[in-house]
Order: structure tokens, then sequence, then C-alpha cells
């Protein structure tokens, strides 16, 4: 199982962070997060008052469609604060706890990138320490 | 967590303190370099209107003059700290009336965006752990409770609605400033016989009991510094889950204090 991209868009749909692990094609993974945004609007008032926030979000038949050759799996997050967090999966074989896990994990990253005083809300993410646990963290997997 | 409520109370208070000590210090000595800034403006002001006048006929412009002057006296009524009478003159024609000056304002800005800094943060937290909230209801409450439970150690004590945008919360024993008390310094004692002597000038009153009000009027001049802090907290915690608006604070009675969120609809 290989991340093949994360992303971290803001309230207002602007990217905040992506981090792809190939970087020739980095192009089409924000083309493919920027498609994922659709999604998000779609799958959120599906949710029932009792369900968790996070919200899984497999787009095989769309990517299916677009990249016949190759498989992505695209895995979306929605935070109460509006924040989106995208993962692509390169392989087929996951657990959705895995996911989960991997995302919840993503989502602690980002409230403690926030809670950063220097860390100015709505703008890109470069701090060093972020991306060093990002890396970290899709290490472990 | 009460390790945590006592330096954030100790960051709050020292802030606050520092501020409310340069508002008081400023109302009463003005600092030269402000009050030139402001001559410097005005006379600018006096400048751009001078040639307005001068291109328009000469009855319409003696006309506009008085009007001027009306306003000049109405600002002058209108200022509530005494002290700036001497500046006013110096500031005669302005484009809006104010009756807060420039640097109260900046002061306030700027409480109310570390309020609002503070809140945001505290909400993106404590919301990683709750499920989604559905409707605005159950955003108020989550700012009713469990903002004010991590931050001062209980929930606000009534939270009303006037189902039209206005939402009030309502603290009986507000925290930040249960104990604060009050001792009439020699500043005090100047600000409300300047307030006292200029109300008797205008309505020809003289009452023993107006001491009593004008008192009160000044404390709460004081402690509406405190509040601006927990304004941008409840602005900031909004704004994190998604509602726009605006919040503004009175303090009544010393430990009870109601905070009003105003939304702002975007249609």
């Amino acid at each position: 199982m290989k991340i093949v991209s994360i992303a971290i868009l803001g309230k207002k749909n602007n990217p905040l962070y992506v981090y792809v692990s190939n970087e020739e094609n980095k192009r089409k993974f924000e083309y493919i997060i920027h498609t994922s945004l659709d999604f998000f609007e779609e799958k959120v008032p599906l949710i029932s008052p009792l369900s968790k926030k996070s919200t899984q979000n497999q787009n095989d038949m769309y990517l299916g469609h677009l990249f016949p050759t190759e498989d992505y799996k695209v895995y979306g997050y929605l935070t109460n604060t509006n924040y989106k967090l995208v993962c692509i999966i390169d392989d087929s074989e996951i657990k959705e706890q895995e996911m989960k896990t991997l995302l919840n994990n993503l989502h602690t990253i980002l409230v403690d990138t926030i809670c950063n005083p220097f860390y100015i809300t709505d703008e890109p993410i470069t701090s060093k320490t972020f991306h060093l646990k990002i890396l970290d963290l899709i290490g472990k997997k | 967590m009460s390790v945590s409520y006592s330096l954030l109370e100790q960051i709050i208070f020292e802030s606050v303190h520092y501020v409310i000590r340069t508002v008081h210090s400023q109302s009463k000595v003005l600092d030269p370099e402000e009050t030139n800034l402001r001559v410097k403006i005005a006379t600018r002001f006096n400048e751009k209107e001078e040639k307005k006048k001068k291109e328009k006929e000469k009855g319409i412009e003696k006309d506009k003059e008085k009007k001027n002057e009306n306003e000049n006296q109405k600002e002058n009524q209108q200022e509530t700290v005494g002290n700036k009478k001497k500046d006013q003159e110096n500031v005669p024609q302005l484009e809006f009336i104010s009756s807060k000056t420039d640097i109260e304002r900046n002061i306030i800005n700027r409480l109310e965006i570390i309020g609002y800094r503070l809140g945001e943060r505290t909400a993106e937290r404590i919301a990683k752990n709750k499920p989604r909230f559905q409707e605005e209801v159950e955003k108020m409450r989550f700012v009713a409770k469990d903002i004010w439970t991590e931050l001062f150690g209980k929930m606000v004590n009534n939270l009303r609605t006037n189902h039209q945008g206005k939402w009030m919360f309502q603290d009986d024993d507000f925290k930040l400033i249960r104990n604060i008390s009050f001792t009439l310094s020699e500043e005090l004692q100047n600000l409300n016989h300047q307030q006292n002597t200029r109300k008797n000038q205008q309505k020809q009153k003289q009452t023993t009991t107006t001491t009593n009000i004008t008192m009160t009027e000044s404390q709460k001049q004081i402690l509406q510094s405190y509040l601006y802090i927990p304004c941008g907290i409840i602005r900031g915690a909004l704004s994190a889950i998604g509602v726009e608006c605006t919040v503004t604070g009175i303090c009544e009675q010393l430990p009870a204090c109601v905070f009003t969120a105003k939304i702002i609809n975007k249609k």
C-alpha cells in the first residue's frame, strides 16, 4: 500500500498543503484533489446526525473513468471546522480502519500546526516540522 | 487543566492591565506626537475643505461654515473623556463623528484579535473530538458549554436567542472579572468631576445623585476593556465552526456579564 499524495484544503477550498510522493505526477494529483472537492459536497448531507464526522470517499468509479490504466483510490476527511483532508492511495488493498487512523493522525497534526501562534489561518503551511511529521506518518504505513 | 487556566488568566490579565494603563495614561496626558499628528491631519482636512469652499459660491460657503460649527459643538458634547476637549479645538472638521479616539479603537481591535485567535485555536482543538454540528443551536451550545468549560472552568449560565440571528451568552460569575474591585483614585475623581461639570452646564441641574451614576459609568467603561478579549474568543470560536458574527459584551453588575453575538447573514 503506497500513499501517493496527501492534501489539506482550507475552508474556502484553498490548498494549504500538498504532498506528492512522485514529483513528476504532481499536476495530475493536484487535478485529482481538485475534482474530489465535488465529492465532499455530495457526501456531506448524507451523513446522519449520529455518525461521526469522518467521511470516506471511494472514488473508484470516477477515477476508473479518468485513468483506465492506473488505480487510484481517493479518501476524504471533512473536519468540523471545514478543513478537508484528501489522501490518494496507489494500491487497492487497504482496510477502512487503517485509513481512518491515518486521517485521524493527520487531523491531529493539522490541529497542532493551527495552534501554532505564528501560523496565520488560511495560509499555506510551510512549517518544516509539519512536513517531517507527515513524512513520519506516511513512512509508518 | 488548572495549571493552564492560571497561565491563561495571567496572560490575559497582564495584557489587559497594560492596555488599560496606557489608555488611562494617554487620556490624562496626551502624547505630544499624537497631538501633533492630529493637528497635522486636522490642518490637512481644513485645507481640503477650504479649497472646496473656494470653488463654490459665497452664500453656500457661509451656510457650510455654520453647519460645521454646529457639528463641532455636537462632537464636543459626545466626547466622554473631558481632557480631550483641548484637542478637539485643534481638530474641528472631521468627516465622521466618533465617540472613541483612534488610540482606543486600535487597542480594542488588538484585544479583540487576541481573543479571536485564542477562540479559533481552542475551537479547533476541542471540535476535533466532537460529532459534526448540524444546526446553529448546536454550534452555539458548543461555544457556551465546551469552550467555556475549557477556558473558564464553567458553562455559560444562560443562552438565549431572539430567533433572528441574535444570541446572548449570559455568565453570572464571569471568571475574568470576578475579582475586580474599584478604588477611587485621583484620576477617576478628576474624570467624574469634569463629567459632572459638563453635564451640569448642559442640563443646568445640580443634584447630588449624579455622582453615583457617573461612578458606575466610569466603572463600566473600565470594565468594558476587560470584555473585549472574551468577545473575541466567542467570535473566533464561532468563525472556526463556520458562523460569522459580531460580538459585544456588557457588564451591568460586577461578576455577571452578557455577550451578544449577532450573526452576519450573507445573502
